[in-house]
């Protein structure tokens, strides 16, 4: 549906014209934005910002400013309270670099010439595991923000494998078949990285990416055998495909699978995520805000992820 | 209750002297073709007293014994004089000679009608389609629709948005009729086109206001459109060939003067023009997209007082796109089909009685193929309808009407059917909703005074909704959903209401008029859409036991004059509706959410208002012809689940709307028009902040509809080259020049789209610069883009007849 929309829009987009406009906007009131994630083996990362006026410019050193780092952080596991310190980029240790990058959208080196604080802890007490709640409190200006998440059991994949297609010899896409557990509200998560490196040596995905609508959940296969396949998301930003075999893995790739289940709150937050980016103002599309998961009308998400790691490669 | 009846009752006795009367009745028709005229006016000479003809063209009229003198006449035809010594019940059949056409046998006069201050109807426009013919349209394919677009009060929401919107009312609320067969989605190509085909329809009338208790169903408006009955005195063909598409049409006698049959096609071909053009590695290569229609009529008069009709109407509009690399196939049809039967019977000249049954399919299908992956959408509504309705004329003070409705509708919101090889996915069953719809009405057009005509009418609707049906009940993620079965023929939920409905006219003298009227309507199916524009896709469905019936009224109010001996119509008038039980889906609502469930349970219903004020000018004779309307309203709507339950606008709020027609014959042989529209721009909701997940750029929304897009303002022009009726053949045996009809008449018209080029906002869209991240490219900032759709585009279109 997607695509027919794309074309679509393509359509209407080729036969008419487009220009810049200003628009006139009420003074908008910017709400704290929660970037919070937990996943079994690692520590919590809590990222604070604020929300920006939609055409007001921003530079890096405006998006540094704009972290908050004046807040009180505390997770709780049910039994236990910690409270999270302030961690930058600069001191973060290297272990933890890739799943602070990923929390970010940087590539590790990207990494280095930023400064953003997170909230955090390397108290290996608190690194996440399966089967525990973990409730998010964040203390701000007076207000009090809060949220809760689970690590629940991953579900293995039943297989996956590189799929060639026989009309496009030498590509395909990454195809997995999961048994899902009989009752409903099952909700998962796919992400892939290439392991491969450019000829200049560096990294052809340097983070996890999610294709699009990378989530779902069970509502129409709740206790069935079910298979799909997913396309390449990091081969729309390489140069060194060509526009026809973009969106399709090559022999050749090595691929790692993020195969995570997720609760049915941080399911919703990623499916109106996705379908926000997809829009982009579509006139398809009704405007839809991406719910969120925490209290007192907050952004973002507190997300905990139960994964499996799985290893492609595409022969 | 009983006091009500009895006061409406009184209306309706008929007022009786002594003197002995006699029924004047027939049927008006055009006299080159045979086809009924329907509105012809039949007045009795120098009184402004007389009736009109019906949809089929049918009059009567109700005299003293006595000489009189009768003024037969309709737009674009000359008036026939007759004079008759009434002893007896007559029946009197009068072929009305074209306004270019000369004949002698009877006495005949060009005169402007004062219908316009005349009559009862406040808020009525009927459309003729000659003229329609000549006004610029779109790359050339004439359109009724588009035409009734420049009228006051009714509007579209931008280019490329389905339907009509009448006085802040939604395009669900118009109930729009071929042939009294519903028509549930009058558009081809999001609107670009509409379904009539130009050829195929003879009349078209639009009701906004004071809608009469015959009408029901909706709370907006009424579109009647009538197709064309066929020639029943000669075969004959016409037909078009424009840039996009080509139209035919053939018609002729089945027995000359009693029965006829027209068949008129249409079809896209730009698919077929534009393949060869399209390289393999553009985005579009594998795509097409056409739309074709037909219209079909018969009639056949069986007696002097039985004649039946028999009128369906297909049209399909495919898009395809085929990836063969990817394995990708997707087939998207969508379109009407639509059937009537009617048999009118004239009892005795004064009682006419009209019986209808319809069938009217409206379906949008979504079918994908992809590595063994089929996935199948279909949503589809059926009406299956019966109609009894009578006519009766006592004398010319009243024209009493009434009749019964029924439809059974069955209606399929969203059915999907997934499977990959032999799983067959959990989509949830094939849902089905069923319901009858009854009506019973009365009404009476009656001229109380020679000043203070009325026309008052009752309407009854009563609303089954029945089983088979499966009530799902959502309980929350984790938890098992229960379903309740209804078994079939169950009823579920029953819904009634009484609609009263009134129209008056005071005459305050021969050229001028107050008018008012009053209706209250319910309606049993809705529209929701979850996109900004109106998509082929937007659901309908039925009244529920969850859904209640739409319910509205309007008060209308006019002062309208004629000046310049009739030459020119103007009108004031002024209105509120309050509409209840409107429906939107909730906020958030994704398109996959209808899966699985019963669609109105993603509904929220709330209330909506419009006020407004509408001023028309129109020329109505003459070589220069046309009109200028303007509307000034303010269309809100209340819902607790948006804004916070706070007012507001509606995404068709137009404070200003301003269409001026025009249109000149310069010689017989050339005829120039333009149109002009200026129009308030389209309410949006827009994103007022942004933040980022994971890097990706996510919006927050402020308030629904807050943000307006620029005007909409265009220039269109047209020009009309019409061949000479005649050509000079030199007689072989007198060896003089004679002059002869030509057998192949033609016309050429050229017509320029937005003239002035400018660039009208289709929608708006967000496109950043700079990458938030890394600071590549600058700073970042977002924009906001406007998307235009069509600059200056010229068509020519060929039309010929013989």
């Amino acid at each position: 549906m997607k695509k027919l929309f794309y074309i679509f829009s393509l359509m209407l987009l080729v036969s008419s014209c487009v220009k810049d406009i200003t628009i006139d906007l009420p003074p908008y009131q910017p709400k704290i934005v929660v970037e919070g994630k937990i996943e079994p083996g690692f520590p919590p990362f809590v990222l604070l910002s604020n929300s920006l006026d939609l055409f007001a410019s921003t530079s890096i050193a405006d998006l540094e400013n704009n972290f908050i780092t004046d807040a009180q952080v505390f997770v709780n596991n049910g039994m236990d309270t910690v409270q999270l310190i302030l961690i930058c980029t600069d001191s973060i240790p290297a272990q933890y670099q890739p799943i602070v990058a990923e929390l970010l959208g940087y590539s590790p080196e990207e990494l280095q010439n930023v400064n953003i604080c997170a909230y955090s802890t390397f108290d290996p007490n608190w690194f996440g595991v399966v089967g525990m709640t973990y409730n998010l409190e964040i203390f701000h200006n007076g207000e009090v923000f809060r949220s809760t998440t689970d690590l629940l059991n991953p579900i293995p994949l039943d297989s996956i494998y590189f799929a060639e297609r026989s009309t496009l010899p030498g590509y395909g896409y990454m195809q997995a078949e999961l048994t899902d557990p009989i009752g409903s509200g099952d909700a998962y998560r796919w992400e892939t990285r290439r392991l491969n490196h450019y000829s200049d040596g560096s990294p052809k995905d340097p983070v996890l990416i999610a294709p699009f609508n990378s989530s779902f959940d069970d509502q129409f296969f709740d206790g069935l055998q079910f298979s799909w396949y997913y396309d390449n998301p990091g081969s729309y930003e390489d140069s060194t495909i060509e526009d026809s075999k973009k969106g399709f893995y090559q022999i050749g790739d090595t691929v790692v699978v993020k195969w995570s289940k997720v609760n049915h709150d941080v399911y919703e937050f990623l499916r109106y995520a996705d379908a926000q980016i997809a829009n982009g103002g579509s006139p398809f599309a009704s405007p839809v805000n991406v719910p969120s998961n925490i209290s007192n009308e907050a952004l973002g998400v507190w997300a905990g992820f139960s994964p499996i790691y799985d290893t492609v490669i595409c022969e | 209750m009983k006091l009500r009846l009895s006061i409406i009752f009184l209306f309706f006795v008929v007022l009786s002297n002594s003197q002995e009367k006699f029924t004047i009745s027939g049927t008006l028709t055009d006299q080159s073709n045979g086809e009924s005229l329907i509105g012809a006016t039949i007045q009795i000479s120098g009184t402004g007293k007389g009736t009109a003809t019906n949809t089929y063209g049918f009059y009567s009229l109700t005299l003293p014994a006595g000489k009189h003198k009768l003024q037969y006449s309709f737009v674009g035809y000359q008036s026939i004089y007759k004079e008759i010594d009434l002893k007896e019940n007559v029946v009197i059949n009068i072929e009305l000679p074209l306004e270019t056409e000369i004949i002698q046998e009877v006495e005949v006069r060009a005169e402007a009608e004062d219908g316009n201050v005349r009559d009862a109807n406040i808020g009525q426009v009927s459309l003729e389609i000659e003229k329609i013919k000549t006004l610029p349209a779109f790359l050339g394919e004439v359109d009724v629709v588009k035409t009734l677009q420049l009228l006051p009060g009714v509007s579209s929401t931008n280019e490329g948005s389905q339907g009509f919107y009448v006085r802040g009312g939604g395009p669900d609320q118009n109930m729009v009729l071929l042939d009294e067969a519903v028509v549930y989605n009058a558009s081809h190509l999001f609107g670009f086109f509409s379904v009539f085909n130009s050829d195929a329809v003879k009349n078209v009338n639009l009701t906004k206001g004071g809608i009469p208790a015959k009408f029901g169903g909706r709370l907006a408006s009424v579109l009647e459109v009538n197709m064309n009955e066929g020639n029943n005195k000669r075969w004959g063909v016409k037909g078009g060939l424009g840039l996009i598409s080509s139209r035919l049409t053939v018609e002729g006698p089945l027995k000359k003067d009693k029965g006829s049959i027209i068949i008129s096609g249409r079809r896209t071909y730009i698919d077929i023009l534009m393949k060869p053009f399209i390289p393999k590695s553009s985005p579009f290569h594998g795509s097409s997209y056409f739309f074709y229609d037909l219209n079909l009529k018969m009639n056949y008069r069986v007696s002097d007082k039985d004649k039946i009709y028999i009128s369906g109407y297909y049209g399909k509009d495919v898009f395809r796109f085929v990836d063969s690399d990817a394995g990708f196939d997707v087939k998207m049809p969508w379109g009407n089909g639509i059937g009537a039967f009617r048999w009118n019977h004239s009892f005795n000249g004064k009682l006419f009685m009209n019986l209808s049954a319809t069938y009217s399919n409206y379906q949008f299908s979504f079918e994908s193929e992809q590595d063994g992956f089929n996935l199948k959408l279909l949503s589809r509504n059926q009406d299956i309808g019966g109609k009894i309705d009578f006519t009766y004329i006592p004398n010319y003070r009243h024209r009493i009407e009434a009749g019964a409705h029924y439809t059974y509708h069955i209606f399929q919101p969203q059915n999907v059917s997934a499977n990959q090889d032999t799983i067959v996915f959990e989509t949830g069953e094939v849902q089905k909703y069923l319901s009858h719809e009854v009506a019973f009405y009365i009404q009476d057009e009656i001229d109380i005074t020679e000043w203070f005509r009325a026309n008052i009418g009752l309407r009854y609707s009563q609303y089954y909704f029945t089983g088979s049906f499966n009530r799902y009940v959502k309980n929350g993620i984790g938890f098992q959903d229960s379903i309740k079965t209804y078994q079939p023929n169950e009823l579920i939920r029953f819904y009634h209401g009484l609609e009263p409905r009134l129209s008056m006219r005071f005459l305050l003298n021969k050229w001028s008029s107050i008018k008012a009227g009053f209706n209250y309507n319910y309606q049993y199916v809705h529209l929701a859409s979850l996109s900004s524009v109106s998509l082929p896709t937007d659901t309908w469905f039925l009244t529920t036991d969850k859904a209640p019936p739409q319910k509205g009224w309007q008060a209308s109010l006019g002062y309208f004059f004629n000046f310049w001996k009739n030459n020119f119509e103007a009108s004031v008038e002024v209105y509120y509706k309050d509409m209840r039980n409107l429906v939107e889906y909730a906020p958030g609502t994704l398109p996959e959410d209808n899966l699985n469930d019963n669609v109105d349970n993603l509904l929220i219903f709330g209330r909506g208002y419009s006020v407004g004020a509408e001023f028309f000018l129109k020329k109505v004779k003459g070589k220069f012809t046309g009109w200028i309307g303007y509307t000034l309203a303010w269309t809100n709507r209340i819902f607790d689940e948006i804004n916070n339950g706070n007012p507001y606008p509606a995404k068709y709020d137009r404070r200003h709307d301003l269409s001026v027609v025009l249109s000149y014959q310069i010689s017989p042989q050339w005829n120039i028009s333009s149109t002009f529209i200026y129009a308030t721009g389209n309410t949006m909701t827009m994103p007022q902040g942004w933040y980022l997940h994971e890097g990706n750029v996510l919006y927050e929304y402020g308030d629904y509809n807050q943000t307006r897009m620029d005007p909409y303002h265009r220039l269109d022009v047209a020009f009309t080259w019409f061949d000479k009726p005649f050509r000079f053949k030199r007689n072989k045996e007198t060896g003089e020049k004679e002059k002869v009809k030509r057998k192949l008449r033609n016309s050429v018209t050229v017509s320029v789209y937005n003239l002035y080029n400018r660039a009208n906002p289709y929608f708006l869209y967000f496109d950043s610069e700079g990458d938030p991240l890394s600071g590549n490219g600058g700073d970042f900032t977002i924009k906001a883009k406007q998307v235009s759709l069509f600059p200056i585009l010229p068509s020519v279109t060929w039309n010929f007849k013989f």
